[in-house]
């Protein structure tokens, strides 16, 4: 496979985290938008890499990929944990209904 | 085998990275800490992090180049670590945080810290992202700490959304970068991107505005900025305070250091970006502050378009607009804690935001609504006032560099954001006292803080020298 088909799979994953981001009312689902949006970049970082000429970025582009999956871990786990408070404050997760603040 | 530790000193660091981690421990393990105050060691370690960042001196590269420690690192989180001093001190006379998480909060907040430094020294790529969510991360949750406001949860939630939407466009903006120029350095990738004919082809665009995002959400610029107003509103007051100031700054520290190496061949499409950012984002944050009537909401929008004039002076590009934002800096610094100070002092009791409960209180507090009009008025950017000079400079740079529709916005922006500071300011002085229930606590601090902050705003309004040899101190040597 060369490099184009994997900049194509990346892309598709990057455009569906939009769509997901934009078009979903349930924050859980949001959330899942963005973890598509992470996992392009990370796929996109080692397909760069396997097909990078030099061997110090082959190493970059790896490193940087597994740094991506430790940061939407991170963020998971800490918007999950508020979602939780939000639950338990509101019995509401869906985002079009949780309108306290506007303006 | 080398010996790695000469590149791993960067002791500042160390030292806040070792009271986030100390203070979670020490605060879920042992029972009852709750009870001791972190206070007084926090601020030891602060102080002791504020000597090493003072006693340093030269540039080096740390961490296998991945940071750099220069002056322009080092006096910025000199600032940074004073805005978190001046945190801890309005956590005190604000009781929205609650006691039994103490330890726990000072922990996030020596992380924020750490990601901020690290901000501000960042070479590399990987570096920043990972300084962007070391900030942002903690960010969230203490947004989400308000126990007397329960919809700093929604807020929260909302701003985790936003936060983690913008790093993975971020991320993916990284990721096409390294894919054109196959590495992550600063220097290196612009250089490369300026040697070969993708400067002005769509793909190198896109990588650049996809790395803009993360970088612009931390300022709070459009069109990333709809976290800003929901977060500040809900976040207790102190942290809305910090946030709207220390990784502000960060952000911005970012941006000059990502666009300080540019080659010139880019210069006019990254000018043209950043000045349309810029002309947007105070264009839009003046006009929804216009209809606002929460005062935390309306710091929040004013924020927002405070973060779209400074970006005219990135969006310059050159050593005079870094100049200008260093000057603006520090009087933003001021202006803005000074205005948290007074609405924490004339809220906490109360718990009421409402602009409209500020009525009539100049003759109940008169020190503080001085001060807090001191404040409002040098944020509006009127003469005499610190605020005055600091967007005058700003001016001057983008007039130099012939950049006139963005000033002409900048200026009939200017006059925008005087109509709702000035309101305010009319309901706190001139109108009628129609309020009988609340009660502003008498405290000796915030008075005397507001009462101290108000002063250089004015002196610095009149004699800005002090700030011209900080401006001088701060510059990024290339």
């Amino acid at each position: 496979m060369n490099l184009e088909g994997y900049l194509a799979v990346s892309a598709a994953l990057f455009t569906l985290g939009i769509i997901a981001f934009i078009s979903r009312r349930n924050s859980i689902a949001i959330l899942m938008g963005v973890e598509l949006v992470l996992n392009a970049a990370a796929l996109n970082f080692v397909a760069f890499s396997r097909f990078s000429v030099s061997p110090a970025s082959r190493m970059e582009g790896q490193i940087f990929a597994v740094f991506i999956i430790l940061m939407a871990a991170a963020e998971a786990v800490v918007a999950l944990a508020i979602a939780l408070t939000v639950y338990r404050e509101f019995k509401e997760i869906r985002a079009d209904r949780l309108t306290q603040l506007n303006g | 085998m080398i010996n790695t530790l000469p590149y791993l000193s960067y002791i500042p660091a160390h030292v806040l990275m070792g009271v986030a981690i100390l203070f979670f421990f020490l605060g879920k393990v042992v029972p009852r800490l709750n009870q001791i105050s972190p206070v007084p060691f926090f601020y030891l370690f602060l102080i002791g992090a504020f000597i090493f960042e003072l006693s340093g001196s030269g540039t080096q590269s740390l961490f296998f180049d991945l940071i750099q420690v220069d002056s322009f690192s080092r006096m910025l989180n000199q600032v940074f670590f004073i805005v978190i001093a001046v945190t801890v001190i309005m956590m005190q006379y604000n009781g929205e945080i609650k006691q039994e998480i103490t330890w726990e909060v000072f922990g996030l907040l020596s992380a924020v810290c750490l990601g901020m430094m690290f901000m501000t020294t960042s070479t590399h790529l990987l570096m920043a992202a990972l300084a962007i969510e070391l900030v942002s991360i903690p960010s969230y949750v203490l947004v989400a700490l308000n126990a007397k406001n329960p919809v700093s949860r929604e807020a929260a939630l909302k701003y985790i959304l936003f936060g983690s939407f913008a790093a993975g466009i971020m991320l993916y903006g990284m990721s096409l970068i390294f894919g054109i120029t196959g590495t992550l350095e600063f220097e290196d990738l612009w250089s490369i991107l300026g040697s070969n004919t993708i400067y002005d082809s769509p793909v190198y665009l896109m990588a650049i505005l996809m790395t803009l995002a993360g970088m612009v959400f931390k300022i709070a610029a459009v069109p990333f900025h709809f976290w800003c107003p929901d977060a500040y509103q809900a976040a207790p007051t102190p942290i809305t305070a910090f946030l709207s100031t220390a990784p502000k700054v960060a952000g911005l520290a970012l941006l000059i250091r990502f666009f300080s190496f540019h080659v010139s061949l880019q210069a006019e499409t990254l000018t043209l970006i950043l000045s349309i950012l810029a002309m947007l984002t105070m264009t839009i944050g003046n006009l929804a502050a216009l209809r606002q009537s929460d005062i935390k909401r309306l710091l929040a929008y004013s924020s927002i378009s405070h973060a779209g004039f400074i970006l005219m002076g990135i969006a310059v590009l050159n050593q005079d607009g870094r100049n200008a934002v260093f000057f603006y800096i520090p009087v933003y610094l001021l202006m803005n804690l000074g205005a948290f100070m007074a609405v924490i002092y004339l809220s906490s009791e109360s718990n009421d935001f409402r602009i409209s409960s500020y009525s009539g209180l100049i003759k109940r507090v008169p020190v503080v609504v001085i001060g807090f009009t001191v404040c409002l008025f040098s944020l509006a950017g009127i003469p005499p006032f610190a605020g005055f000079i600091a967007k005058f400079y700003l001016f001057k740079v983008v007039i130099e560099k012939q950049l006139y529709l963005l000033a002409v916005v900048a200026g009939i922006n200017t006059v925008i954001a005087l109509y709702y500071y000035v309101n305010v300011i009319k309901v706190m002085i001139i109108d009628g006292e129609d309020r009988s229930t609340t009660s502003v606590r008498v405290a000796g601090g915030p008075v005397a803080f507001v009462t101290v902050v108000s002063i250089p705003i004015i002196i610095f309004g009149v004699y800005w020298q002090p700030l011209l040899n900080w401006v001088d101190k701060v510059k990024l040597l290339m």
